[in-house]
This record gives C-alpha cells, sequence and structure tokens, in this order.
C-alpha cells in the first residue's frame, strides 16, 4: 500500500501514467505469486540466505551524503534474521477435575459424568447441554442460593435470570465465569481452554485476569493468558445441531470447525491452509469426512483417540 | 527525472535491502555490499538531473549495483588483492530482469514473514525455511507437534491477511 502510494508520488507526469498501471498490475502479479507460494506452501528455503542489511542506519549515511554533511559514520552491527529463543510454553493441563468441596464434608454435593452428549435443567430454571466426557457438580442444598458449579469439559449453557439476585458462577481449574445472563459455550477439553458467548455478557476471570465478553466473542486461555477473539465460524453450534457447514472455507478454519464439531485435537503437516472447501455435514463421522478429504484432496490421516493428526492436503 | 527527497526516501525503503542481497551474489563482505549500495543510491540522487530513465528506476539500480560490483571486483584483481578467475561480465543492457523481480518478491515475503509475532515467526521459519518437520520443532522448542500446528495455521492466516491488504 505505502510503495503504491510512495510510487503514484514519485510518477506524477501524464506520460508516465502508464508506467504506473503497468508497475501497478506487475505489483499485484507479485501479490498473486506471494499468493500462490503460500497456497502451494511450497518451500521458502530460498529466503534462508536473505538478509536484513540495517536500512535505518543506511539512510542515516547516505542522508548525510546527500546534504552534503560529510559525518563519518561507524558501520552498525548487522542484524541478521535471528530465530528468537525459544521460550519455555506452558502447556495447560487438561481434563485435571479438581474436587472443589469432598462431597463427604459438604452435604447435598451433587456430581455428574456424562458419558453421551445429555442435557441438564438446573433447579434455577437454567440449562445445560453438556457434551460426553464432562463432568459436573453443584450443591444442591444451596444451589438455587449460591447458583455455583464446578465444571469441566464442554457445555453449552442458558443461564436463567437470576432470581436471587446472586450472578451465576462456572469454576475450572483455569478460569471462573460469571454470567451475567445469557447463553454461551465452555470448553475446557482443547488445548487452550475457551468460553464462546452467543448472547448477552459474561465475566470471565483467571488468577490474574479478567475480561467482559458479549455476543460473539470468545476468549481462550493461552499459557495462563486470556486472549480475546471475534468468533467467525458459523459452526460454532455444530457439536449440538450436528450439522456443519463449509461454504468455501479456507482449510485452517475447516480444521479449527473440526476440531471444534469432533472435539479432538488435530495436528495439520503440509496442509495447503489457503485451499478452500465447500461441503456440508450431516451427522457424518470425522472418518467420514476425512475419507471424503483422502479421495479428492490426497490427504492422509490417523486418528489416535483424541489426537487427530492429517498431512499433505492439496488444493485439488 | 525529477525527484525529490521524499520520493527518493521511498526508492530507498522499497529497494535498500533487496538490491543489497542481490549485490551478495557478486561481494561476499558485507560492507562492500553496503557500500556498492549506497553509493548507488547517492549517485542517483546527485546525478538526477541528468539521469532519464527508458524503463522503471528499478532497473537502473539493479543494474547500477552489478556493474558496480564488477567494478570493485576488476579494480581489486588489478590491485593483486584478489585473484579470482572468473569475473562476471558487465552488461549495460537488462541482464537482470527476472532477478530484480525475484530479489523484490522475496523481500515483500522477508518483510512479511518479520512481521509475525516472534512465536510464530520461529516456528514458520523451521518449517518452511529451514525445513524441520513439525515433529522436530517441537522436541527443539518444546512443545507439543499441536502448538506447532496451531502457529503455523496463525501463521498462514495473518500472511493471507497481509497479502490481501497489498492487493
Amino acid at each position: 500500500m505505502s510503495i503504491v502510494k510512495s510510487l503514484k508520488n514519485i510518477i506524477n507526469n501524464s506520460d508516465e501514467e502508464q508506467k504506473i498501471d503497468m508497475w501497478l498490475k506487475e505489483y499485484n502479479a507479485n501479490s498473486e505469486v506471494l499468493n500462490d507460494i503460500l497456497v502451494q506452501e511450497s518451500d521458502m528455503d530460498f529466503l534462508k540466505d536473505y538478509q536484513d542489511f540495517s536500512p535505518a542506519s543506511a539512510w542515516n549515511k547516505i542522508e548525510s551524503q546527500i546534504l552534503e554533511d560529510k559525518k563519518p559514520q561507524a558501520r552498525e552491527i548487522p542484524m541478521l534474521f535471528k530465530i528468537a529463543a525459544a521460550g519455555a510454553v506452558l502447556l495447560l493441563s487438561i481434563f485435571a477435575i479438581k474436587p472443589y468441596l469432598s462431597s463427604e464434608l459438604a452435604g447435598g454435593m451433587e456430581t455428574y459424568a456424562y458419558e453421551s452428549k445429555d442435557m441438564l435443567n438446573l433447579p434455577d430454571g437454567s440449562s445445560i447441554i453438556i457434551d460426553k466426557g464432562s463432568s459436573l457438580e453443584y450443591n444442591k442444598l444451596n444451589f438455587t442460593d449460591e447458583r455455583h458449579i464446578a465444571f469441566d469439559g464442554r457445555a453449552y449453557f442458558d443461564i436463567a435470570k437470576s432470581k436471587s439476585g446472586k450472578n451465576f458462577m462456572i469454576e475450572n481449574d483455569e478460569f471462573t465465569v460469571e454470567i451475567l445472563g445469557t447463553e454461551f459455550e465452555i470448553n475446557t477439553i482443547t488445548e487452550n481452554p475457551e468460553v464462546i458467548v452467543s448472547e448477552g455478557k459474561v465475566r470471565v476471570s483467571t488468577d490474574n485476569e479478567s475480561v467482559i465478553i458479549t455476543a460473539n466473542e470468545s476468549v481462550s486461555i493461552i499459557d495462563g493468558k486470556i486472549v480475546k477473539e471475534l468468533v467467525e465460524s458459523a459452526n460454532n453450534k455444530s457439536w449440538i445441531t450436528g450439522q456443519l457447514d463449509f461454504e468455501n472455507q479456507t482449510m485452517d478454519k475447516v480444521i479449527e470447525d473440526l476440531e471444534h464439531h469432533y472435539n479432538v485435537n488435530i495436528v495439520a503437516e503440509s496442509v495447503d491452509f489457503s485451499c478452500t472447501w465447500r461441503a456440508t455435514y450431516e451427522n457424518d463421522s470425522l472418518q467420514g469426512i476425512l475419507d471424503e478429504l483422502k479421495e479428492t484432496r490426497g490427504a492422509s490421516y490417523a486418528i489416535n483417540g483424541n489426537e487427530v493428526s492429517i498431512s499433505n492436503i492439496s488444493c485439488q | 527525472m525529477e525527484l525529490s527527497k521524499a520520493q527518493f526516501k521511498s526508492i530507498f525503503d522499497t529497494y535498500y535491502n533487496p538490491l543489497c542481497n542481490f549485490c551478495r551474489k557478486y561481494l561476499n563482505d558485507r560492507g562492500d555490499v553496503e557500500d556498492v549500495v549506497q553509493d548507488v543510491l547517492v549517485k542517483l540522487w546527485q546525478n538526477k538531473d541528468k539521469i532519464h530513465l527508458q524503463k522503471d528506476v528499478k532497473y537502473y539500480l539493479f543494474t547500477s549495483v552489478k556493474n558496480k560490483a564488477i567494478e570493485l571486483i576488476r579494480s581489486r584483481k588489478r590491485k593483486g588483492e584478489i585473484r579470482d578467475s572468473l569475473i562476471p561480465e558487465k552488461n549495460y543492457e537488462d541482464p537482470v530482469g527476472d532477478e530484480v523481480d525475484s530479489t523484490i518478491l522475496k523481500e515483500k515475503l522477508y518483510n512479511s514473514i518479520r512481521q509475525l509475532p516472534p512465536k510464530c515467526q520461529e516456528i514458520f521459519v523451521l518449517n518452511k525455511v529451514n525445513g524441520l518437520t513439525y515433529n522436530e520443532i517441537s522436541e527443539e522448542l518444546k512443545i507439543s507437534p499441536k502448538t506447532v500446528d496451531n502457529q503455523m495455521r496463525r501463521a498462514f492466516k495473518l500472511l493471507r491477511e497481509k497479502f490481501e491488504i497489498t492487493k
């Protein structure tokens, strides 16, 4: 953009308008080539030798020369294409269900563990669609007063308005969600636990920070930090409805949606993330969809419990 | 040619780094490369009134850099400082057409990659530029293959967005 603008500044004479048009065409062609490089995901080892020659200090030297001010300048130490030192990555432990209250000590504790997708109606009129492999705990003696549950796994919450004036609280190891009246999803099964809000407002808090999110926003806990994002996908509730819709979606988005829908971790290597995919599925198995990718796009895959690896998806 | 200082600066911004990388084909020493490219740019400014370009200024710049680099090699050989048997041919036509474009393309790609967030950049470079597999990266950086995958997807997303904006 800035290059285009600056070039427009350089050439102002009408005879040379043509030149800039040509240049722009070429520039767009370049941009397409860049896109192609991304789409084909070809190796970029041709960049191995490419270097940064510290333009900033070079400009100082040149500027001093064109102003005929010939101050000698020291040669600056080159900044090479340095790869930042590896920082430690905190892997979040998932599914570590910590008993918030021991049921022997606290009377009235109800614990639910779900083997399959199910729906739960709570005494205050809230309802929860809970995915398999999730667990939920609350104290039925004081629930209507406290509205406090401990939850791990994945569930979609439709929380009733408070009669007691207490906000609904949901806790797990990573964070606490305080519901300010709304519909939303909590998922602690993924590598980066997340909360996705469909309606209303919730507050998500970790030990260190607190964030309010509203409709079509989500937060993930990445390396212990709260990261807020806009929700882009039309397939957010696909795991509830069973229906997946890909309208020329790029592969990275498709894979993200598949992960969300089947609640698996997918590692995708040598995949043309910029390619698009168009398909609709209703209650299909992950294997069925991956078989289709295998037949039409040459992918290979392996499913191992929650861990899925896919490789070599090409555009055609 | 008409050339204001702002215009000259934007030429510098666009071509300085690609010119240096191009010049490295002829000269090994980083300092030599910088001297040659800076000389060529300063000449462009000083002679701006005398230079009449048939083509885009980039061809002038790349050709001048090539010729200047060859001159330097020759003069060193004359002085006996080097004994290279082969000296590239000087050429005032357009010897570098395709190379000009591929170098500028590299610059854009390089620049875009450098604007990725650090972790994302590191992983992208290890995979795409250095050719490490996800598993090798995950061992090297002590992170899970899934994290590598996440960062790769992020990198592609960001690069794609960037190129669409550039369009």
